[in-house]
């Protein structure tokens, strides 16, 4: 059972919005790059669509968890043209928290074994 | 191609998605949809990313508007989904509260007339009725007063009249419709100004002698004949009564009243017609006025009614010694207090069954937030606020509370519309219904959505609050909550249960008092001259000896008339001037059945010899001399000295009021009067009934030429059509109440007892567990209810013995249920709340202790 009261400081994050979040990790990527890696985590079990891909970096953007930044110095010269984004803190602390979360609801879900 | 698609979808996307990653979107779309295979798996990439960008952008329009809105979208969207699933949920309580409402306001739309509502039209609350309460008759003035007051500096508050005319007959479109018409005096819009939806007032010159005639439509008449086609104001249609025969007239429409106004009388039904009185008609000396006059602000009733007075002393002076006296009656007044009693009642019984079907809804709402606990406690373990998780309980409470105003007001439109055609026409024990129109206007639907929004903030903030408390795990219902509300529940159910028993015994009991007399298989023959008048004398005679002489009359008698009072009763142990004195014709006491108690009939001698014998009632009797035997007595009447020959049962003519004390006295030729009342064998009612109604009429037209005869079949609801029309009104509604109130406690009490088993179920799994037999466990549950419902049963007794006294006064006749009547009440509740107990019991016995011991 939990015993940490959730409040309204640790905002949830919908199914996109983590995988983003995880597929940025330490780095700054652009969009393409983010909808690859999530592919390639997911060995193609997971796909994020471009309309979805950049409907979530917008609300990640408004809800301060994700910020653009410049492009790594190794970028392509026609990457180096694309937004980055990489995570910002109050995004890791989301993460952290989204993924104490998802701990709980295992342990509730052994009802079902 | 697709990619023209994904432009012009992404075109259509709010300027802040568009602009910030619109070349961003459109080009990962590209490069992407290059690196799947060409054919059919690019095809269906490509497909999926368009579907994909088409909600994206939805979404952003709607998140554009904004946000909140578009999560309460998603809630809505979530609520019905689930209403899907689990259909029978969402109409039971739309249909709890449709009930609830529905009656609500129906009968509020009955209620607001007598109880809120002004008269409808301006200053009616300064108009008054005069009257003259030391007059010989129902307190009336004289029609010659009033015109000798309107002769006078007087003339300035009024004194109009609204009086019935005649019946008739208009031709609509080759359609016979009987009307009844009624005047009014000149100038009477100047004192009441009656509504009028369309057309103009009566000018000085429609009251002419000779003037066309033209009448206001009804509304009621205009909608139910006319269809409610405003092109009848100006039409002429063609009309045949008594009065415009020798004329032959049509009259035209001038004007229809409006949905708000009936009538001002309270005698009689409501109009059809309403015409302008004739001027320059001979008033009789007995004709009787009830004027209405308004009062100029700054004047009071009492200042009027002095003044009046004062005139009428001097134009018609009352006896010497003493003076003339009047009394003002407020005409609102006069309106609603006949149904003022039986607005009331029905009011606090329908919002009793209101507050039944919230209560009801409460527990609907309850056992529905206790089945989705797993999910609330799912949502806010993945990091849903509380107010979000307490918003998707709120919007689907709005959504089904709305959706429940909606059916309420169409039930309420349609119910109420259904009470208003049952509204009798005619008067019962005094009190008419008619006098004020039942109106579904804006006044209801705004209590109606009023009451809507309070039931469905009840029903919705209670719970909702309980989610907003939980951590989680789900909490219980305190057991003293428990009880309370199944206590409040009973106790409501009682109260409503057991008014609409009383009134229902009370109206059994007034619709089957001893009347005295029988009319079964009694004909009513109502000989009428060529003069239009009922015959009297001979006459009479004559059309009775042609009655006795048909095949099939077993007796036949004439009707009694009045012939004064008594004047004096030796020995007597009351004041006996004001009794009565009836002639009573030949074989009046076998033809009507009526109980002789003492003595005997008059024989046939004693009517032509004008003996000087009396037959009185046992009320008179028992009155007069209560401790002797009224045979042999003396009263004295019409100047003449009368022994009793004979007591009878009083016969109730009328069953509201008192049995009247009555002395009879054997009618002479000049007493006669028709109608002839013939006792018939079955088979000429049958006859009759079959339209061969000539078995009775030929002999009496055959005997004399010229007179035409109406018969009429004696039936309980044709001698007594002014006293049955309000119960018979009242009877469906009320038992709608009970049974309703049955329903929704039964209701309630179910969804309760079945919550309170859900919580405890783990608990019946230990007990069982632990040797508990199921009889034991099936104790608990009902036990449980039952104390609640025995401690709100005897609240709602008690209450309902309080509020018996304003019940009272809507039964008719003084009766009063008493115990029995509440003990049947108190036994049907007790069975209906075991009855509902009886399922949920049911399933705690069933409890498979391993399966819920497991679930831990």
């Amino acid at each position: 059972m939990a015993s940490r009261r959730v409040t309204d400081t640790d905002p949830p994050l919908a199914g996109p919005a983590l995988h983003v979040l995880l597929a940025l990790g330490t780095e700054a990527r652009h969009g393409y790059a983010i909808m690859q890696e999530i592919e390639e985590r997911s060995r193609g079990a997971i796909r994020i669509l471009p309309g979805t891909l950049y409907a979530t970096l917008k609300k990640l953007l408004a809800d301060g968890l994700v910020e653009e930044c410049a492009p790594p110095r190794n970028a392509d010269s026609d990457d180096s043209r694309r937004r980055y984004y990489r995570v910002s803190r109050a995004g890791k602390a989301a993460v952290k928290a989204q993924t104490e979360r998802l701990s709980l609801l295992v342990t509730l879900g052994k009802v079902f074994r | 191609m697709w990619i023209t698609l994904c432009r012009w979808i992404l075109s259509r996307s709010p300027s802040s998605f568009r602009v910030r990653h619109g070349e961003e979107v459109l080009a990962d779309l590209t490069r992407r949809s290059a690196h799947e295979p060409a054919g059919l798996a690019r095809r269906r990439w490509q497909v999926a990313a368009l579907v994909d960008l088409w909600r994206t952008m939805r979404r952003e329009r709607r998140m554009a508007r904004s946000p909140l809105w578009a999560d309460i979208g998603g809630d809505v969207r979530y609520a019905v989904r689930g209403w899907r699933r689990h259909p029978a949920y969402a109409l039971t309580v739309v249909v709890t509260m449709a009930i609830g409402l529905g009656l609500a306001a129906a009968i509020f739309a009955f209620a607001d007339g007598y109880l809120f509502r002004p008269l409808p039209f301006p200053g009616g609350d300064r108009v008054y009725r005069v009257s003259d309460p030391k007059a010989q008759i129902a307190s009336a003035l004289k029609a010659t007063e009033v015109v000798a007051l309107r002769d006078t500096e007087l003339r300035r508050y009024g004194f109009v009249e609204w009086n019935t005319r005649d019946t008739g007959e208009l031709d609509i479109d080759g359609r016979k419709v009987s009307v009844l018409t009624y005047e009014v005096s000149q100038g009477f819009r100047d004192t009441v100004a009656l509504p009028l939806l369309a057309g103009r007032a009566f000018e000085p010159a429609d009251h002419a002698p000779h003037a066309p005639r033209v009448a206001w439509l009804s509304h009621r008449f205009w909608m139910k004949e006319f269809g409610g086609d405003p092109a009848v104001v100006g039409r002429r249609v063609p009309f045949a009564s008594l009065e415009t025969t020798a004329a032959g007239a049509d009259v035209t429409v001038v004007g229809i009243l409006g949905p708000a106004f009936t009538t001002l009388d309270l005698n009689n039904p409501p109009p059809a017609l309403v015409q302008p009185a004739r001027a320059g008609r001979p008033l009789r000396p007995t004709t009787l006025s009830f004027p209405l006059v308004r009062i100029p602000p700054g004047e009071t009733p009492a200042t009027v009614e002095a003044r009046i007075a004062g005139v009428l002393q001097a134009v018609a002076p009352a006896a010497e010694g003493d003076v003339r006296v009047v009394r003002l009656t407020a005409l609102r007044e006069l309106q609603t207090r006949g149904g003022r009693p039986t607005a009331r009642v029905l009011l606090v019984g329908a919002l009793l069954v209101l507050a039944l079907a919230a209560s009801s809804l409460i527990h609907l709402l309850l056992g529905r937030s206790a089945v989705r606990h797993r999910e609330f406690a799912t949502r806010l373990a993945l990091g849903a606020s509380r107010w979000r998780v307490v918003r998707v309980f709120l919007v689907e409470a709005v959504l089904l509370g709305g959706a429940g105003v909606a059916a309420g007001l169409l039930a309420g439109h349609a119910l109420s519309a259904l009470i208003a055609s049952r509204i009798p026409q005619l008067p019962s024990g005094g009190r008419s219904l008619a006098l004020v129109p039942m109106l579904y206007d804006w006044r209801v639907v705004t209590a109606a959505v009023a009451l809507g929004g309070v039931l469905v903030l009840l029903g919705g903030l209670w719970p909702a609050w309980r989610v907003f408390r939980w951590s989680a795990a789900p909490g219980r219902v305190p057991r003293g909550v428990f009880r309370g509300i199944l206590a409040s529940e009973t106790a409501m159910a009682t109260i409503v249960l057991a008014g609409a028993a009383t009134i229902g015994v009370g109206i059994f009991q007034y619709l089957h008092q001893p009347l005295g007399f029988a009319y079964e298989d009694r004909v009513n023959l109502v000989p009428w001259g060529p003069d239009g008048r009922v015959l009297r004398g001979v006459e009479a005679e004559a059309a009775l000896t042609a009655v006795r002489a048909t095949s099939g009359v077993r007796l036949a008698t004439l009707a009694t008339t009045a012939s004064g009072r008594v004047t004096a009763a030796p020995n007597s142990a009351s004041d006996v001037t004001r009794v009565e004195v009836m002639q009573m014709p030949v074989g009046w006491i076998e033809t009507w059945g009526v109980t002789l108690r003492e003595g005997r009939a008059f024989v046939a001698q004693e009517h032509v010899a004008r003996a000087d014998a009396a037959i009185v009632t046992d009320v008179f009797a028992a009155t007069t001399w209560p401790h002797q035997s009224a045979l042999g007595q003396t009263v004295v009447a019409g100047g003449a000295s009368r022994t009793v020959v004979g007591v009878i049962d009083s016969p109730r003519w009328r069953l509201s009021g008192e049995l009247q004390p009555t002395v009879y006295v054997p009618a002479d030729r000049e007493g006669l009067r028709a109608p002839v009342t013939a006792w018939v064998d079955r088979r000429v009612i049958a006859e009759i009934e079959a339209g061969q109604a000539s078995v009775l009429t030929v002999p009496i037209t055959s005997a004399q030429p010229g007179v035409t005869v109406e018969v009429r079949v004696q039936t309980f609801d044709d001698l007594f059509m002014r006293d049955v029309g309000e119960p018979r009104f009242q009877t469906p509604i009320v038992t709608a109440f009970g049974a309703l109130a049955l329903a929704l406690a039964g209701i309630g009490i179910f969804g309760l007892v079945s919550y309170l088993v859900t919580q405890r179920t783990r608990e019946f799994g230990i007990r069982v567990a632990v040797g508990a037999s199921r009889v034991h466990v099936w104790r608990c549950v009902v036990g449980e209810a039952l104390l609640p419902v025995a401690a709100g049963l005897i609240i709602g007794l008690a209450v309902a013995v309080w509020l018996g006294r304003f019940i009272e006064a809507t039964v008719f006749g003084a009766f009063t249920a008493g115990l029995p009547v509440l003990a049947g009440v108190g036994g049907v509740i007790v069975l209906a709340a075991v009855a509902a107990a009886l399922v949920p019991a049911g399933r705690a016995a069933r409890v498979n202790p391993v399966v819920v011991l497991r679930a831990d």
